[in-house]
């Protein structure tokens, strides 16, 4: 079935691009020629005709495979139900049935191109058919991926440009070719000029369409890509190397005909010469419709961002955040390859413009851009594993966190400390220092690297043993989680009871929550409202709980809410006395979200270790509405400063007009 | 004219590398985000609906919810339906639960046309007696 679903989709995409192509192509030709140009067009135009069959036939499948695959059954290909919430109640079938449509359209136009031509003239009939499919394979981007992105125009824009561009190079290749071999006598006028016209035409048009294509690929490319390492650790990432693999075969194609054929073209025009042109399209079409192919299997391929089973096969992988910041010696040696590189450049264009050899020039330029990679890349090498890029299953909230410190108190602290610093009682013991948890996350190590240093141990001599054994997969994700807060609780020693303007640089993680009246996630107010997290004792936060009720609506404002958090007696807290309070007050369950948020109580004066980690009384903290945490405030070592609401109401104004921004980076850890 | 073609054909080197980069990614999921009752967490307030937010459009007509006691008996027989205002969000009304344990299975299909299913449990825990 999978094969049969690859096949009519690579049929159907063909169909659509050459058509279009086959059209374009014909009417850059323009007017005129000899009979046998004349019946190269009527050729194409029946090619055309043939092509829409198949379009519609092999669309006529679409709705089945898509039955089969949402219900993962082969029998529901046929079954009448399903393919009737397929069709009138899912987006694909609207889509589908207005892409069926225009495909028949084009079938008719094709049909009736005669009467058609007659009554309009060619040029318009031809601008017509290139109308309706472009439309055809247009409404195809509204059942991809960038219909599905929000904001929505960006991507859809770009996809549909791309599907055009490449349709009218791609799909035009067989018309070209059929053009080239259409007369044995094309050295005589009129077929030499048309042919002439036709291949200026269409490298301009190709040109144009390059533009495109970069342009819309830099929105695709920014919307949608994750992640490099990925290509070469998934079945998508695979496909997708062959597929680059084929276009670069396809432009070497394009250049052999540009660079070698096309000079000669200009002087004298002969069979020969397109002949041997026509060679190297029928070539580049070939390796045009594998690609095809190896793009319909792409588009049912699990997208590697979302695959589970990802598989690095290097020992290293190239990091440009992982490593350049670690000495200026890397940062130079960088810079040198890149310069070695930018001279190759300059030194090809140098020498082709000197009229030199090209292929001498061509030479030189790859030799030295090859000592620069030389030089530049190996800096940027970062020791990697199987996992590297596998992506965590569990997210990063509180409930995963804490847990994560149970998990880290039963194994880890016998070497690497209770406070994580590699100083555990074991630790003396060991052949190598355990590491020293506490330094800043950096990009040095993936959350990969972690999952497998944990299921197979810091290997054979090192004194790191494999937890596969004791602890399942979502447990390996909530200590992985648990150390990402660890570790970033000691950036956070940088918040300040003030917030620092448009300088977000700490996540806040998500929690859950349920009271008696109430329930939901923190992550719910973003993009909506700023954050005021009142963590307090009860009874001894009462105090402050009266100062926000007090002063609430001067506090909110500015699209801010307060959420109270009990740290300590909670459960004595009367619900009659929670209902008095205008704002959130959570009581139940808080454990998770108390420790979670505890790893933001360091300062550099009170660190939180082994012998400073009581909790303070009190914290206050402000999450923008883009979920970063922005300010603290702790009573006890800064007493006075949020007294004044007045100061607390302005930090949240200030936040109001701070421009959107992204929400904290791997949030959903990769 | 030589060097208008050789930027002619940098161009479009540098362009179909992007143009096949740039399909990458071009194909995701509706990825769980959030929920209520959250993955993991402990209520005593059972909840009369479960609320699933996702990070892409869903479809209705293929998008389901099923929650599963303890010995893995469903809760209820209602299906699950998209949120009229906000199309990420897939909504199940729920009868009383009992405090126990349950297990949210879902499975969504995005506007794009894929499918994502998998799960996550929550605990009602019975509520404090009041004197």
């Amino acid at each position: 079935m999978e094969y049969i679903s690859h096949a009519v989709n690579w049929l159907h995409a063909c169909a659509g691009l050459i058509i279009l192509g086959t059209m374009s192509v014909c009417l850059l030709s323009g007017k005129g020629g000899g009979e046998s140009t004349e019946n190269w067009r009527r050729q194409c135009i029946k090619a055309a005709l043939f092509l829409s069959i198949i379009l519609i036939l092999a669309g006529l499948g679409l709705p089945s495979l898509q039955a089969a695959f949402l219900e993962e059954n082969v029998n529901a290909a046929f079954d009448q139900k399903v393919l009737e919430i397929v069709l009138f109640s899912t987006r694909f079938g609207t889509v589908w049935m207005i892409q069926e449509s225009l495909a028949v359209l084009i079938f008719l136009t094709l049909l009736l191109h005669r009467p058609l031509i007659q009554g309009i003239g060619r040029q318009r009939f031809l601008i017509l058919m290139v109308s309706i499919t472009a439309s055809m394979l247009l409404t195809g981007s509204f059942k991809s991926h960038a219909a599905s992105l929000e904001p929505m125009w960006p991507g859809l824009l770009g996809n549909s440009l791309h599907v055009i561009a490449a349709g009218t190079w791609l799909g035009g290749l067989p018309a070209l070719f059929f053009l080239l071999r259409s007369s044995r006598n094309q050295t005589e006028q009129p077929e030499a000029a048309v042919i002439g016209r036709t291949l200026k035409r269409f490298s301009i048009m190709a040109t144009i369409m390059v533009g495109v294509i970069l342009l819309s690929g830099i929105v695709i490319g920014y919307l949608q890509v994750d992640r490099w390492g990925e290509l070469f650790s998934t079945p998508y990432g695979n496909y997708l190397i062959t597929k680059i693999a084929l276009f670069l075969m396809m432009l070497s194609v394009a250049a052999v005909i540009r660079f070698r054929y096309m000079p000669q073209f200009g002087n004298q025009a002969s069979t020969a010469i397109n002949f041997a042109i026509s060679k190297w399209v029928a070539f580049e079409t070939t390796t045009g419709i594998v690609l095809l192919a190896v793009a319909s299997v792409l588009k049912e391929t699990t997208p590697a961002s979302h695959e589970e089973v990802i598989i690095w096969p290097f020992a290293t992988r190239f990091s440009i955040e992982a490593t350049w910041e670690e000495s200026s010696d890397i940062r130079m040696q960088v810079n040198i390859g890149i310069a070695l590189i930018v001279a190759a450049i300059a030194l090809t264009t140098f020498l082709i413009r000197k009229g030199g050899s090209i292929k001498q020039a061509i030479i030189a330029g790859t030799v030295l851009a090859l000592i620069g990679l030389g030089v530049g890349l190996p800096p940027l090498g970062v020791e990697a594993y199987p996992d590297t890029y596998k992506n965590s299953t569990v997210p990063y909230i509180a409930v995963s966190i804490s847990n994560g410190e149970d998990l880290f108190r039963e194994n880890c602290i016998a070497c690497h400390g209770e406070g994580g610093r590699g100083d555990g009682p074991l630790a003396e013991s060991l052949s190598e220092p355990p590491a020293n948890l506490s330094e800043p996350h950096t990009a040095l190590h993936t959350v990969g690297d972690m999952f497998w240093w944990l299921t197979h141990g810091l290997g054979e001599g090192k004194p790191m043993p494999s937890f596969a054994a004791t602890l399942d997969e979502d447990e390996l994700w909530d200590l992985i989680n648990y150390l990402r807060a660890f570790s970033e609780g000691f950036t956070g020693r940088l918040l300040q009871p003030h917030i620092a303007p448009e300088l977000p640089f700490l996540g806040a993680p998500d929690f859950y929550y349920s009271t008696a009246s109430k329930s939901g996630n923190l992550k719910d107010l973003r993009e909506k409202k700023a954050v005021l997290l009142s963590f307090f004792s009860w009874p001894e936060g009462k105090a402050r709980l009266d100062a926000l009720k007090a002063e609430h609506d001067k506090l909110t404002g500015n699209d801010a809410i307060v959420m109270a958090i009990a740290m300590r007696g909670g459960d004595e807290m009367p619900e009659a006395v929670i209902e008095q309070y205008p704002f959130l007050i959570i009581t139940e369950e808080t454990r998770p979200i108390t420790r979670t948020y505890a790893q933001f109580r360091r300062t550099f004066k009170h660190t939180g270790d082994v012998d400073d980690k009581d909790l303070p009384m009190h914290i206050g903290f402000t999450v923008d509405r883009f979920g970063y945490l922005r300010s603290r405030w702790i009573p006890e070592q800064q007493p006075g400063i949020w007294d004044d609401i007045s100061f607390l109401a302005g930090q949240f104004a200030a936040l109001a007009k701070e421009d959107e921004i992204l929400p904290p980076p791997d949030e959903h850890v990769h | 004219m030589r060097h208008t073609t050789n930027r002619h054909l940098w161009a479009r080197l540098f362009a179909s590398l992007l143009f096949l980069f740039s399909s990458a990614g071009v194909m995701a999921h509706a990825q769980y985000e959030r929920s209520d009752p959250g993955r993991r967490s402990i209520v005593t307030r059972p909840p009369e609906v479960i609320k699933i937010w996702f990070s892409e459009q869903l479809e209705p007509a293929y998008s389901t919810i099923v929650i599963k006691d303890k010995v893995g008996e469903k809760v209820t027989e209602e299906a699950a339906t998209v949120d009229a205002e906000d199309k990420k969000l897939l909504l199940l009304n729920l009868p009383r639960l009992e405090p126990g344990k349950y297990t949210v299975f879902y499975k969504v299909l995005s506007v794009d046309g894929h499918v994502v299913d998998s799960k996550f449990k929550f605990k009602v825990k019975p509520a404090k007696k009041t004197p």
